[in-house]
């Protein structure tokens, strides 16, 4: 269907030079001020939050901060310091915390900005697994059809019902017991490591991914049942090319445009999940920041530091803002029908 | 005809009511006008006519008459809108969780027991200074052997029952012995599953019976074989199976409370739920409308009754702290009180600052102690000396004042003041810990990790874990971050587990590759002994010794303890147990001792008891005070 | 369409008892049992032993299946009948002690953690409440979504359509635990508007469920949880109806009456409007299930006795019973909810016949 729309467009405006679907996409993207402006933010935030080791306020300042952790550093004595004011501390004398100290005398502009990396993480991790298994679980069953179809489609309604709160927590505790023993070889060694590094979430996140791929299960299989019908699949399976080789280098280019779409829209999803299993206690591990931990540690004081929850607040806010806009700002753009 | 005029009025009048109590916003009593028909007797004159036999004579008199008509009326009703409580003494508090009960044999938090010790009465009970005093008995006494006490009751305590279709309570009928041992035996039955059994284990073939098989064919035995005996009327005697001097404070918990039988087998399970219950304290079950609010009510026929100010308590149940705590300063609340659900904690510097509402705060000293435990067994930790450096290498002081912000109290030993046979008084028992200056306490913690082969922690590799929660993860980074300016080569790492998870790992018998280094844990008084800190918890038999304390002396000397009667030889034998376990070995790090952090509006008074359920009973309340800040 | 809707309740029987299974399962897997502590103690052995046979823990898993599902009776009826089978001993040990009629006659069983409560009572005095908030915050969404939808899609790419994504997407985009902190300090504390905490209807309720609308105490509780909950599926509602009216406008049957000289605010509002909102309706399905169950922040925050906490709860607390029936409940509420849309859906739209 979204092919015919191209089609008769193209058609009807004859005078227009020949272009690529994708071409057009991006011109339309280009034309959505505001999905761009979005798009930058985000790629702002993720240099940002990969180099935090120069923005944090203790290098910006020129404080030395090894052996620590730039976002652990706490000086008791200023906890809930508000913002532009001084350190009390003698180590770092002269420091300014531009947006305030937290409950325990922690640097908010730091913990802030490395509380992108986790949100960025649980964005990217949760979004590529379910983007993975979701799209090569759509492309079976909407390639072979039939029983398959309706078996592989039965265990997405099985999946619907199913609480993910309940599996996070089984992931949680399952990996965290794997965390506690010596020997974990070449891969699950890496894994670990990383995991450490995200606050002991990584593989919630995973997790979620895992879970989360069901909508685009159902789109991968709604587009691939209608290309495969088209004559190029037809010409390719009369030639005798193999399946995978069809599904893979036929089909997949297809559906992919409208999965990505899709799969921007799920990512705020993450980001607010993250925040939610803090709320609820399962979220990353101390003192790693992430924006979920900082709101969860500062709500409650609304009233009386409310410059420990601006931060964050806003953090998570603006990024989730962004990637909602681009994410309707690309799907306006892959979607022809949308287009003015 | 007269009953359907009265059913369309009646009908009409309750139309009214509703209308009245649904419609407008706010609930005053107010007037409506109605028709009503009454009967109404009329004195007619009447005229008669007499016949006097003999001679007519006709004599006409006049006689009063009465006769019953019916007219109707404009009557101006007064129609109360639905508040119950308009003239009476009401504290609104709010109730940090559900209770999972209040059936005495079952209640195990804070909040069931809070309820429950408004609603019935123990043997005993305890006073402000957690000292043990009659209740429901009047004296005990003990035998020579110390084996078997004997309780004498009060007989003028009542079962009371409140219908809760016109609010009425009346008495039941008076509590006796039989009610204190059934409530014992219900508790100590195998199928009751109450958690809390195991502290009658001091009792004779209490611990036989509790673990009996119900299907045995000696079950019956079992039972009667339990040293609870009914003597008469009011007078019950309790056969120890050791000597235990602090058995007093055993028949204050809510499992040996008297429970009406008659009522439990009648509703089973559903008997607490109001209605339903009968109870025999100050106060009595109103209202329990399940997660959303609990109101109880003053019980008119209870032997104090008439010193009990306080007519209704309660409110509604929330577990958010921040929205209690927007609920009070709107003067919603006149209490922010529910034990462990104090005010938010990032809201404790404005409550301090702010002129009215410092004023407000009460901080108490509470029975608990927070500590951090060393796994004893799984290196580096298996060293005293390193032991010894973690423990002194916190600057409980800073942490107290910027973090847990309660006022709570450095500690250095185990079992907190107001325990009998604590050494909070002692400082040659953990001095090291809660030095008057952080730094010569940190000089010598580095030289005790230096001694111990680990110069500025270098090669240490260490797992501080806790269970999930916000107040646990700051408290561990406080730390985290001080132990490692302390020890700046070492790797600390800090971890959570869910409680439940948190609790399997912490198990004695789980193996220690599976254990982190150190671990959180917190222990509150479930009678105010030491037998119940130093005994039941760090015992090497105890399920609860995380810390897998394993000191064949320590175990003498708490054993010990627990079974001489001598007051002054226990408080001796503990303070021994004590300098083995927090001076000598340092199995844990005792960081603070609790204190209950509240906020009383000027308007109330209170009186708290540091074991269980404050007596709210003796609680008083300026209802004047309270209207006119409430602006009404 | 009978035999569909029949077709489509009995698929859903097996699917939802493979659910409950696999979540009895996992709960099982799950390190720690409901009765290894209280508060913060541990408990003695033989002490956990009587509350696992008081609620037939001790049983093979098998059986604590059948019990949860075919009830004590017909569990103790194939032990009794098959006694051979391993495990029988304890069934029949354990068969004085009633814990469960089964599932198939609608007991859920009785709470493991609230003492002597059954599930069935929890979810009675929970769900009603959670389908009131549920149902005032759909109505919330509904009346800023499709309005902000609307004007983006009739000025696509305008500062019409931005502001009114942006406006729809920052509902979403606030995370609850600071809109409604955030609320309570605006309205309550500062104007003295709404209540702070707390739900304003009791029961008994209009056919169980359906509160009086007509008292002021319900809206005074239940708007600003609404406003929590609502903004954040506004932006679903306003994405949804923007799409679709923005595809719909574009349709011959729309050029048609805008060429037959039709007005604008005519030919959107009869012609647009009504054919737009019917992919809206299908979201609302699994929209309500989501704002009906997964209110645990909103219910926490404005203390509302919900049933979002018994989700969250009863997997600390290892409450077998209690998770396995409310995940239970969610399941067959999502169930009933898509396919009342997908009734509702082939009635509104003439095209789509199921068979």
């Amino acid at each position: 269907m979204a092919a015919t729309g191209t089609t008769s467009k193209a058609i009807a405006i004859p005078q227009r030079k020949e272009r690529t679907p994708l071409g057009d996409a991006i011109e339309q993207l280009l034309k959505n001020r505001l999905a761009v402006a979005s798009g930058l933010f985000i790629v702002l935030l993720i240099l940002m939050a990969s180099f935090a080791n120069f923005f944090n306020a203790y290098a910006i300042q020129g404080f030395e901060t090894t052996p620590h952790d730039p976002y652990a550093i706490q000086v008791l004595r200023d906890n809930n310091a508000r913002p532009g004011s001084t350190s009390s501390s003698t180590k770092l004398e002269g420091f300014v915390y531009w947006l305030g100290a937290d409950n325990l005398g922690r640097d908010l502009w730091t913990r802030t900005l490395y509380g992108a990396r986790v949100s960025m993480a649980v964005a990217i991790v949760a979004a590529t697994v379910s983007l993975i298994i979701g799209l090569v679980y759509g492309l079976v069953a909407g390639y072979f059809g039939g029983r398959i179809d309706d078996a592989m489609m039965r265990v997405v309604d099985f999946m619907y019902g199913l609480p993910i709160l309940i599996v996070v927590i089984l992931m949680q505790v399952f990996f965290k017991a794997w965390d506690r023993q010596e020997d974990t070889g070449v891969i699950f060694g890496f894994l670990l490591d990383m995991n450490q590094a995200m606050g002991g979430v990584l593989f919630v996140f995973i997790a979620m991914g895992a879970l989360n791929w069901l909508g685009m299960a159902r789109i991968a299989r709604g587009q691939t049942l209608s290309i495969k019908q088209k004559e190029f699949v037809e010409a390719a399976r009369s030639i005798g090319v193999s399946t995978p080789r069809i599904i893979f280098r036929q089909i997949l280019p297809n559906v992919l445009g409208p999965c990505i779409v899709f799969e921007t829209l799920q990512i705020p999803g993450y980001i607010l999940t993250e925040a939610f299993l803090s709320f609820i206690g399962l979220g990353v591990d101390a003192p790693t920041p992430s924006w979920g931990i900082m709101i969860n540690e500062a709500y409650q004081g609304l009233r009386s530091h409310p410059h420990a929850l601006i931060p964050p607040a806003i953090a998570l806010t603006v990024t989730v803002l962004a990637f909602n806009f681009l994410g309707d700002g690309l799907r306006d753009a892959f979607d022809p029908r949308l287009r003015e | 005809m007269f009953s359907k005029k009265f059913l369309a009025v009646s009908a009409l009048a309750v139309l009214l009511v509703v209308i009245a109590a649904c419609g407008g916003p706010p609930p005053t009593p107010q007037t409506i006008t109605v028709v009503e028909t009454v009967e109404v007797k009329v004195i007619e004159t009447v005229e008669v006519v007499k016949e006097v036999e003999g001679e007519t004579v006709t004599v006409i008199e006049t006689v009063e008459v009465e006769k019953i008509v019916e007219v109707e009326k404009i009557v101006e009703v007064e129609v109360d809108s639905g508040n119950p409580d308009e003239d009476r003494v009401v504290l609104d508090t709010h109730i940090g969780s559900e209770p999972p009960t209040l059936d005495p044999s079952l209640a195990t938090d804070t909040t069931s027991s809070f309820f429950i010790d408004q609603i019935f009465m123990g043997l005993t009970t305890f006073d402000d200074e957690a000292n043990v005093v009659p209740a429901l008995a009047t004296d005990w006494e003990v035998s020579e052997d110390g084996l078997v006490w004997t309780f004498n009751m009060r007989d003028d305590v009542q079962w009371v029952h409140r219908d809760p279709s016109n609010g009425e309570i009346s008495t039941v009928r008076p509590v006796t012995a039989d009610d204190v041992k059934f409530g014992i035996m219900r508790t100590l039955n195998p199928d009751t599953a109450s958690d809390y059994a195991y502290i009658l284990y001091i009792m004779a073939g209490a611990e036989e019976y509790n673990t009996a098989d119900p299907a045995s064919d000696e079950f019956a035995d079992f039972e009667a074989a339990v040293g609870v005996e009914v003597i008469d009327e009011t007078t019950i005697s309790i056969t120890v199976k050791e000597p235990a001097a602090y058995f007093p404070s055993i028949v204050g918990q809510a499992t040996t409370y008297a429970q009406p039988s008659e009522i439990i087998d009648l509703y089973g399970d559903n008997w607490t739920e109001a209605g339903n219950i009968v109870t025999n304290g100050p106060y009595t079950l109103r209202d329990w409308l399940h997660s959303a609010e609990i109101y109880i009510e003053k019980n008119p026929e209870w032997i104090m009754a008439d010193d009990v100010q306080i007519e209704v308590f309660g409110g509604p149940i929330i577990q958010e702290a921040s929205t209690a705590m927007a609920m009070y300063e709107n003067n919603e609340l006149d209490t922010m009180a529910d034990p462990g659900w104090g005010p938010p904690l990032p809201d404790m510097d404005r409550i301090k600052a702010d002129a009215q509402m410092s004023e407000e705060l009460l901080i108490a000293p509470r029975l608990c102690t927070y500590y951090y435990g060393f796994v004893n067994t799984k290196p580096p930790f298996d060293d005293p000396v390193v032991r010894k450096a973690f423990a002194a290498a916190m600057d409980r002081q800073s942490l107290i004042e910027f973090v847990t912000k309660g006022d709570q109290v450095p500690a250095h030993s185990f079992a907190p003041p107001g325990i009998y046979g604590n050494v909070a008084a002692d400082f040659s028992i953990g001095g090291f810990m809660v030095e008057a200056s952080y730094d010569d306490q940190l000089a010598q913690a580095q030289e005790w990790i230096a001694e111990a082969g680990y110069p500025n922690g270098e090669g240490l590799d260490v797992v501080l874990m806790h269970n999930t929660s916000e107040a646990h993860a700051q408290i561990a980074q406080a730390v985290q971050a001080m132990w490692q300016e302390a020890f700046p080569d070492a790797n600390i790492d800090i971890e959570n587990q869910e409680w439940a998870v948190y609790l399997k790992t912490m198990q004695p018998d789980t193996d220690d590759s599976e254990k982190p280094n150190i671990y959180r844990l917190g222990w509150c008084a479930d009678y105010p002994d030491a037998n119940n800190w130093l005994n039941e918890v760090f015992n090497s038999k105890s399920s609860s010794n995380y810390a897998r304390f394993n000191s064949p002396e320590y175990d003498a000397l708490v054993e010990e303890a627990a079974s001489v009667a001598d007051p002054e030889t226990r408080a001796e034998l503990y303070r021994q147990a004590e300098q083995i376990l927090i001076q000598d070995e340092t199995a844990i790090a005792p960081i603070y001792y609790y204190t209950y952090v509240r906020l009383y509006k000027p308007w109330v008074s209170i009186v708290i008891n540091p074991v269980g359920g404050d007596p709210v009973w003796q609680w008083t309340l300026d209802a004047d005070a309270k209207a006119s800040a409430r602006g009404e | 369409m009978l035999a569909y809707i029949i077709r489509r309740i009995l698929w859903s029987i097996p699917v939802l008892l493979l659910l409950t299974l696999t979540v009895f399962l996992m709960m099982r897997s799950l390190p720690g049992g409901p009765f290894d502590f209280v508060g913060d103690k541990s408990l003695p052995k033989s002490v956990v032993e009587n509350l696992e046979r008081r609620h037939h823990l001790d049983w093979p898993l098998a059986w604590q299946f059948s019990s949860y599902v075919l009830g004590d009776g017909i569990t103790g009826g194939i032990c009794t009948g098959l006694s051979f089978l391993p495990g029988c001993e304890l069934v029949q040990a354990g068969a004085r002690i009633g814990v469960s009629e089964g599932l198939i006659f609608g007991d859920l069983g009785m709470a493991l953690k609230l003492r002597g409560r059954t599930v069935n009572e929890l979810v009675a005095e929970s769900l009603p409440i959670s389908f009131q908030l549920g149902m005032v915050s759909m109505a919330i969404a509904l009346i800023i979504g499709v309005p902000l939808g609307i004007m983006s899609a009739l000025r696509q790419n305008s500062w019409v359509d931005y502001s009114s994504s942006f406006i729809a997407v920052l509902g979403l985009s606030i995370p609850n635990m600071v809109l409604g902190p955030l609320l309570i300090w605006i309205f309550p504390l500062t104007l003295g508007l709404f209540a702070i905490a707390g739900w304003g209807a009791r029961p008994p309720f209009f056919l169980g469920f359906i509160p009086n609308i007509f008292d002021w105490e319900f809206w005074k509780h239940a708007i600003l949880p609404a406003i929590t909950l609502g903004t954040a599926f506004s932006a679903t509602i306003a994405r949804l109806t923007r799409a679709s009216l923005l595809q719909i406008i574009r349709e011959d049957y729309i050029r048609t009456a805008r060429a037959k000289g039709l007005r604008e605010q005519i030919v959107v509002v009869r012609h647009a409007l009504k054919n737009s909102l019917i992919p809206v309706i299908t979201v609302l399905g699994p929209l309500i299930v989501a704002v009906v169950t997964g209110t645990f922040v909103v219910e926490q925050i404005f203390g509302i006795p919900g049933m979002g906490k018994h989700f969250v709860t009863s997997i600390g607390n290892r409450d077998y019973t209690v998770i396995t029936s409310v995940t239970l409940i969610y399941s067959v509420l999502l169930v009933t909810g898509n396919l009342m849309v997908d009734i509702v859906y082939g009635w509104l739209d003439p095209r789509i016949r199921y068979s």
